[in-house]
């Protein structure tokens, strides 16, 4: 791992961010919840189908 | 009559195949030179790798295929080109070493009119001293390999259950590798996998990449627009990392690996180690080694490959630096400057430059991502480019009408994150174009109305569709044109 590029959750001391220059965003309970929410996936699957699709039809 | 031959049988080959035989009329012929007698769906490997599928649900025999649709398969592995014949006449024909169970190690010459290089890439595990499945570390490169890693992660994980502390390596084992997108793909199906097992405690999991960040996959990375923001993919991957508790050590070049520990060199030219107890580490790739002869027998390889053993096609290779890459150096018809009836498509045909910027380490090594070209935009440019020959082959045109430039062709892309049908997860990226165009998109490179990226379990549902969709379509069931490359 780059020096200079470890992230305070990754290292396990929130401290260290003292000595950093650079944090990764990290996902909140409700963000990674919705990730594997049937009803939520459900939708998703269809915005990423259609998005997709246009990639598609582009070329 | 005239004779299409192409070399390969794998997305790009089979592909190109399937579409001029649909288009062609029976009094032409279509051949497919393959060593392999099976298709193999390369992306659903990583699912293999970890013990989720067997080699069996990723591949099929091409032989039935064939007989169905009227293509002539010959199981060989092409060796010379000679585009203008020999002494005895000027029919163009390929050397082809036969490899089918009756006929190993017989040699068949193979006339063609025209010819359709699609024999992918050589793992080139040389390259690195203790690389690969014949060496210390394990590979997901194809079927076997992949079902090899799964019996490592077995034991792995044994040993995490009778209580032992393992590290798990994973990532690419040379300065020049690809297809960075394929061990992200396993290091997360095994990182699920060890939570899954309930042995993640137990487990070290480290990335290793020549990446210069992470979140470069070879493409030089992205912008997306999200939550307010146009965001480097750097941002997204590295919060994946830090989510799932995995380090990362970016712009290495490995050097050796050996029993236990991998050398490697970085950017500024220190020399490091790593331990690991389980090494998945993708090979570097080099074209399979095709010769060319002329018609007096004068070897003329490197008049139609590049230095690398790929195939030199309509791209602009005069070396430019960085600052100069323009996307029009990329190849748009993949016909062969010196011989019109020749074509490479896949990662058969030679890019003309990385789309990463090339990084050399204070040492002299280079250590940065060459391009993908595999999946969605090897199928596309198979397409055409079977389309364009057919049209020439008919009379219907002289010259390529199709056009199939990677910087004008956009990706869609499903990276597994964990296979499970409902508590899996996969990274749905889409981009346009594929090779960064600042010229039209000065600011990031892509259209950023085209180019997105999210994670969930969407991504795993639509990664197993397309796993059943393509072998469907590879199988040219009823209707399979529909499905898009």
């Amino acid at each position: 791992m780059n020096d200079d590029d470890t992230s305070a959750t990754n290292s396990g001391d929130i401290r260290t961010q003292y000595g950093q220059s650079y944090y990764p965003p990290v996902p909140t309970r409700f963000t990674q919840a919705l990730r594997t929410n049937l009803l939520w996936q459900f939708l998703r699957f269809l915005v990423i189908n259609a998005r997709m699709l246009r990639m598609v039809r582009k070329h | 009559m005239a004779r299409l031959v192409i070399l390969g049988a794998g997305i790009a080959g089979h592909t190109a195949a399937l579409h001029a035989r649909r288009k062609l009329g029976r009094d032409h012929e279509v051949v497919v030179v393959s060593p392999n007698s099976k298709w193999n769906w390369i992306p659903s490997n990583i699912w293999v790798g970890v013990g989720v599928m067997t080699p069996e649900q990723v591949t099929f025999p091409l032989a039935p295929v064939y007989a169905k649709t009227g293509v002539t398969f010959v199981q060989g592995k092409a060796t010379c080109i000679h585009p203008e014949g020999d002494a005895e006449g000027a029919q163009p024909y390929v050397d082809v070493l036969l490899t089918g169970p009756d006929t190993q190690g017989q040699s068949q010459k193979v006339p063609y009119d025209w010819l359709i290089n699609a024999t992918g890439p050589k793992l080139n595990f040389d390259a690195t001293p203790g690389l690969g499945p014949n060496g210390n570390s394990l590979s997901v490169c194809t079927y076997d390999h992949a079902d090899h890693a799964a019996r490592g992660l077995d034991e792995a994980v044994a040993r995490m259950q009778k209580g032992e502390q393992q590290t798990l390596l994973i990532g690419t084992g040379h300065g020049t590798c690809t297809c960075q997108g394929a061990a992200f793909e396993y290091l997360f199906n095994v990182e699920f996998e060890l939570r899954r097992r309930g042995v993640r405690d137990k487990a070290k999991v480290i990335w290793i990449s020549n990446e210069h960040e992470l979140g470069d996959f070879g493409m030089g990375g992205m912008f997306l627009k999200r939550g307010g923001y146009i965001t480097h993919s750097r941002v997204f991957t590295e919060s994946l990392y830090t989510e799932r508790g995995v380090e990362w050590i970016t712009r290495a070049g490995v050097k050796e690996v050996g029993a236990r520990e991998v050398s490697y060199e970085t950017l500024d030219g220190e020399e490091r180690t790593q331990n690991f107890d389980f090494a998945m580490l993708l090979p570097p790739f080099r074209g399979v080694g095709l010769s060319a002869l002329d018609r007096q027998g004068d070897d003329i390889t490197t008049e139609l490959f590049a230095p690398n053993g790929f195939m030199r096609v309509d791209a602009d290779y005069s070396g430019k630096p960085f600052e100069a890459w323009s996307p029009s150096d990329w190849p748009s018809t993949y016909q062969s400057p010196k011989y019109k009836n020749i074509f490479a498509v896949g990662i058969a045909f030679a890019p003309p430059h990385a789309i990463s910027k090339p990084m050399v380490s204070a040492k002299g090594t280079p250590i940065s991502p060459t391009p993908p070209r595999t999946g969605m935009p090897s199928g596309v440019m198979a397409r055409q480019v079977a389309l364009n020959v057919v049209d020439m082959m008919q009379g219907r045109a002289t010259e390529p009408t199709r056009h199939a430039s990677m910087a004008r062709m956009g990706a869609a892309c499903i990276a597994s994150a964990g296979a499970s049908l409902f508590g899996g997860t996969a990274v749905s990226m889409t981009m346009f174009p594929i090779i960064p165009d600042f010229e039209k998109y000065p600011d990031t490179g892509r259209d950023i109305g085209y180019t997105s990226g999210e994670i969930g379990l969407a991504g795993h549902w639509l990664k197993h569709l397309l796993h059943y969709g393509f072998i469907y379509k590879a199988k040219a069931n009823p209707l399979w044109v529909v499905v898009p490359e």
